[in-house]
């Protein structure tokens, strides 16, 4: 087998033919080497990447030879000025084609900035950390344990990694929580991280004002965020050394952090040390974060490695019950690098929009060719006549460079404008706690890529119609009336069409995969509903708040508080809320766990009151649900989902059974069965074995629901938060309201991530549409107006109207059929990417494809529409006689 | 005036551009210095682009592009240093001949100044080069 006919006739073209022969010779030499040494296939791809290489050294050696001997001029800058004074005069007398050119660019270039001013906040900018490179996130997981998926390290583990490593320098704990802050008149529930001392030290930071904590600090002191600092105490330069009431105690401020670190959460206003008693231990909290230096040169595969022998020893120094030891025996670290760890999920969506606005950009930039080819045709004999009068080349190629860079520029300045409006935008519908978004703005770098944008945009579709239409042979032709050489060009006009066709198609089946995956999330029955459902939280404080009971009182009293509102139907309270919260896990007992029949489940538990099914719509299949708890005695009564009841006692009736949590003295007895409901989000393929207990059990401190959340059933559920924080101050000022939500608003922002990316690859398949309807209407209209004598003499020979209509329509539906055919095979191949987001619908689902293509093949034919009727117009004699 | 050639500079005074010298002939760039001595080691009959990469990559164990060795044969006979000339037609290259290359006593000579100049500079670093 030869070398691909395609890499030899393209060296034949770029080299004289005397000299081309050798060449050929060269590569059919390589080629048959190849052959023998690695097959037919990949020889003749990389025979195609050595004729690639070869044309570009060849091309790039006669740009230098024409610089070097002046064929190639660049112009003086007066030269440069007269001719972009020439152009800006040209361009004002042909508005139309300006405006759709800038038009079309601040569209594209605007997309592709707003979006590289996130890509560039979130994923180029490295952590705000020294050598960040070295730090990693490790967490856990255990498969075939009671523990599903990936969860945090406990104390135990924290310690055995901090003494046993020696891959690691520095190791610090930290973790997330919600609680309450007063300091002077503001009071408020805010988001704070507990952490090591070593997590500073660790992360290589220090405070911008006073200092961080050390481990000699217990935990009464705190560091504030800068955010903290400016927007409760005014950037109060006298701030370290006041005490705060701070999540339920008096603390010191001892320093301020720079405004750069926001680690490890966006929203986190301070930082509260913790230390870790390694003489004290209680095994089996997995829920601290970690973040490690590595040792130079340690890398994250070899620290796996070496910590995971490590907690397979736990149980033995430690005890704990069985299921601990199995998910230690099992249990893996996970390695990371903090980077990935931060941006992983979001990375790969953000990559793909950039890539998406990228392919915007080159349909645009096809489109905009496409136009000035157009108009570099219609003024060939301008450009000959300027040939004519001794414009060299240059001068040719300086001219309608001169039209491309002041559209381009015109278009990024638009563009940027553009990508202003965008980036807030993009802020406001992408998913929550994507780390660094905020930092998003149009910054320096956004601008010099805007304008590196524009530039490339404007060598890429002025400089192939410049440098073509300044060729000498086609301009010479003073005398030539269109014909030579126009083949061609209709033919590189056609192939923009089908690389515009074939992005447009995979950005329509991409969108429409994604909106099909929305619609089928939106209509998952999570075994609740979310409409009319106001929900939030109150952590309420005071003296005789204290145990169970007296949070109960509590509670109720506000339930019957909020249940007087009207239009209130009904109240109750979760201590923790599905799609928000989820639910806490805990072991328990049952009379058959007791027999040995069953081995100790792990159960996923939260507690109740009020009427929270019936304001959550949450089945009651069998018994009944909790009364309403009075005065101290609590109840010990239990209400199952369906899911927990097969799970603890197939086949058996649930009404009367009895369960406990493991090492209490008495038993709780199920007195309901409901539906089963879905807490994380509604992708579970399965929902959550779910059991509820009351607000208060059998003594005062079993259970005290302190901050539940609260949720209630109105129509107004939307405007229902100014009445109820008026009622909430009045019940106790120091308490404010927080997760504040509609169950709407919960629902949609566990479908942010899908939605944002809907959204975005929404627009820009919109805008690929668009874009390539008006680039078929263009070429096909140019084609027309070509071929004006030729359908003059098709009429006079008495071909009909709607033959002239029909031809002119196939000539489109032939170039979009084979960018459609083009579309589908890398559709195929490029929607696979979407899988993660896809919901109940496959990547190459065929019905989409099928729709999609019939779409694009509507929208060609309305594009082609018209000119096609302007074709069967022509009247034969006028067309004739412009000849 | 041939079409395309540089007019005339009364009619577009502002395009006559000044291009500077010309390197001197005589130095060698790396890379043409071992195009040369590859020439060279091969001889007049065997020297050629896809032989002249293959001894270069064999001897200095680099890889080597032969759309480099291509252009770079092509620069030094701009300048003078080699000469070529079409071989027979051979069938292990589908009937194509070769583009065989001498290299002239300038070549020669600026392949002896190059690699001297190495050499004097390498002087006395035994330890580096060894």
């Amino acid at each position: 087998m030869r070398s691909p006919r395609w890499a030899r006739r393209l060296l034949r073209r770029l080299e004289p033919s005397e000299r081309a022969e050798d060449l050929i010779g060269d590569i059919e030499e390589a080629h048959r080497g190849r052959m023998e040494r690695m097959g037919p296939a990949r020889a003749a791809v990389a025979t195609g990447i050595e004729a690639l290489e070869l044309a570009a050294s060849l091309l790039w050696a006669r740009v230098l030879e024409g610089l070097h001997e002046g064929r190639w001029t660049m112009g003086t800058s007066e030269h440069w000025v007269a001719d972009l004074r020439y152009a800006g005069r040209a361009l004002r007398r042909a508005p139309a084609f300006s405006l759709v050119v800038v038009t079309t660019l601040a569209l594209a270039i605007g997309a592709n900035t707003a979006i590289f001013s996130v890509v560039d906040a979130v994923l180029l900018n490295p952590l705000p950390f020294e050598n960040a490179d070295r730090l990693v996130s490790i967490q856990g997981t255990a498969p075939g344990s009671e523990l599903e998926g990936e969860f945090g390290v406990p104390d135990e583990l924290f310690v055995a990694y901090r003494e046993q490593s020696d891959l690691i320098d520095d190791i610090g704990l930290y973790g997330v929580v919600q609680s309450t802050m007063r300091a002077g008149e503001n009071v408020e529930r805010l988001f704070m991280a507990r952490v090591t001392p070593s997590f500073f030290s660790t992360l290589g930071v220090s405070a911008a004002r006073g200092r961080i904590p050390t481990d000699a600090d217990a935990g009464d002191v705190v560091v504030i965020s800068h955010r903290l600092w400016s927007t409760w105490f005014g950037s109060d330069p006298d701030i370290i050394g006041t005490a705060h009431d701070i999540a339920g105690a008096q603390r010191t401020v001892v320093g301020v952090m720079g405004p750069d670190f926001l680690f490890p959460d966006e929203r986190g206003s301070l930082w509260i040390p913790v230390t870790i008693d390694p003489s004290a231990l209680t095994p089996g909290g997995f829920d601290w974060g970690v973040v490690a230096r590595l040792a130079p040169g340690a890398t994250p595969e070899a620290l796996t490695s070496e910590l995971s022998s490590v907690a397979a020893t736990m149980p033995e120094r430690l005890g704990g019950p069985r299921v601990y030891a199995e998910i230690m025996s099992r249990h893996q670290a996970l390695v990371r690098p903090l980077e990935d760890e931060l941006v992983g999920d979001i990375a790969g969506p953000l990559w793909m929009l950039l890539g998406t606005v990228g392919v915007v950009l080159l349909i645009a930039c096809a489109n905009v060719a496409n136009l000035f080819i157009a108009r570099s045709e219609s003024r060939r004999q301008d450009l000959a006549v300027r040939h004519a009068l001794g414009s060299g080349r240059s001068g040719l190629v300086r001219i309608q460079m001169s039209e491309a860079l002041l559209l381009a520029a015109a278009g990024g300045a638009l563009g940027t404008f553009v990508a202003g409006l965008g980036v807030p935008l993009l802020i406001s519908i992408a998913p929550e706690g994507v780390p660094r978004l905020g930092a998003a703005t149009l910054d320096f770098g956004a601008l010099v890529f805007a304008g590196a944008v524009s530039l490339l945009a404007a060598i890429a579709f002025g400089l192939v119609p410049a440098l073509g239409f300044s060729r000498p042979t086609l301009v010479s032709g003073v005398r030539d009336a269109g014909g030579s050489g126009g083949s061609t060009w209709a033919r590189g006009r056609d192939a923009l069409i089908v690389v515009q066709t074939a992005s447009a198609f995979v950005l329509l089946v991409g969108a429409a995969l994604l909106l099909q995956s929305f619609w089928h999330l939106s209509h998952v029955d999570p075994g609740y509903e979310i409409e009319d459902i106001f929900t939030f939280q109150i952590a309420p404080s005071g003296e005789d708040l204290n145990d169970g009971p007296s949070y109960a009182r509590f509670h109720y009293a506000f339930m019957d508080r909020i249940a007087a509102l009207p239009g209130v139907e009904s109240v109750g309270v979760v201590n923790q809320l599905p799609l928000d919260e989820g639910a806490g896990d805990t072991f328990f007992q049952t009379e058959h766990t007791e027999a040995g029949e069953q081995e100790e489940p792990l159960l996923r538990v939260t507690m109740t009151g009020g009427d929270y099914f019936a304001t959550m719509g949450i089945e009651l299949l069998a018994g009944r649900v909790f009364d309403r708890i009075d005065g101290e005695n609590g109840l010990t009564e239990a209400i199952v989902g369906k899911a927990l009841a097969d799970f603890l006692w197939p086949g058996e009736e649930p009404l009367g059974q009895r369960i406990r949590p493991r090492g209490a003295p008495m038993w709780w007895t199920v007195i309901g069965v409901v539906e089963d409901v879905f807490l994380q989000d509604f992708r579970q393929s399965e929902p959550e074995r779910l059991l509820y207990l009351p607000m208060v059990g059998p003594s005062p401190r079993l259970y005290a629901v302190a901050s539940p959340a609260y949720v209630v059933k109105s129509p107004n559920a939307a405007s229902l938060a100014g009445e109820i924080r008026e009622l909430a101050r009045e019940a106790d000022p120091n308490s404010p309201m927080y997760r504040v939500f509609t169950m709407e608003g919960l629902a949609a922002r566990s479908m942010a991530e899908l939605s944002f990316t809907m959204l975005t690859l929404g627009i820009a398949a919109g805008l690929a549409l668009v874009l390539g309807a008006v680039g078929l209407f263009g070429v096909l209209s140019y084609a027309v107006s070509q071929r004006t004598r030729e359908i003059g003499v098709r009429m006079a020979l008495g071909a009909r109207a709607d033959q002239v209509r029909l031809m002119v329509m196939a000539q489109g539906a032939r170039v979009v059929v084979i960018g459609l055919t083009m579309g589908m095979v890398a559709a195929l191949a490029l929607t696979r990417l979407l899988r993660g987001l896809l919901f109940d619908v496959p990547p190459g689902h065929a019905p989409t494809f099928v729709a999609m293509s019939l779409f694009l093949l509507g929208v060609a034919v309305l594009a082609s529409y018209l000119p096609a009727r302007r074709a069967s117009g022509v009247d034969p004699m006028r067309s004739l006689r412009t000849e | 005036m041939k079409v395309g050639d540089v007019e005339p500079f009364w009619l577009n005074s502002h395009n006559v551009t000044y291009t500077g010298d010309r390197m001197p002939s005589s130095s060698l760039a790396e890379f043409e210095l071992l195009v040369v001595l590859a020439a060279l080691q091969l001889g007049p009959d065997e020297a050629y682009t896809v032989s002249i990469a293959a001894e270069i990559a064999e001897r200095t164990g680099r890889s080597v592009r032969r759309a480099n060795v291509y252009t770079t044969l092509r620069r030094l006979e701009a300048k003078g240093l080699v000469a070529t000339f079409l071989g027979d037609p051979r069938p292990e290259r589908g009937g194509k001949p070769r583009r065989l290359v001498t290299v002239e006593a300038d070549g020669a000579r600026a392949a002896r100044e190059a690699a001297g100049a190495v050499h004097a500079m390498a002087d006395g670093l035994g330890w580096l080069v060894g």
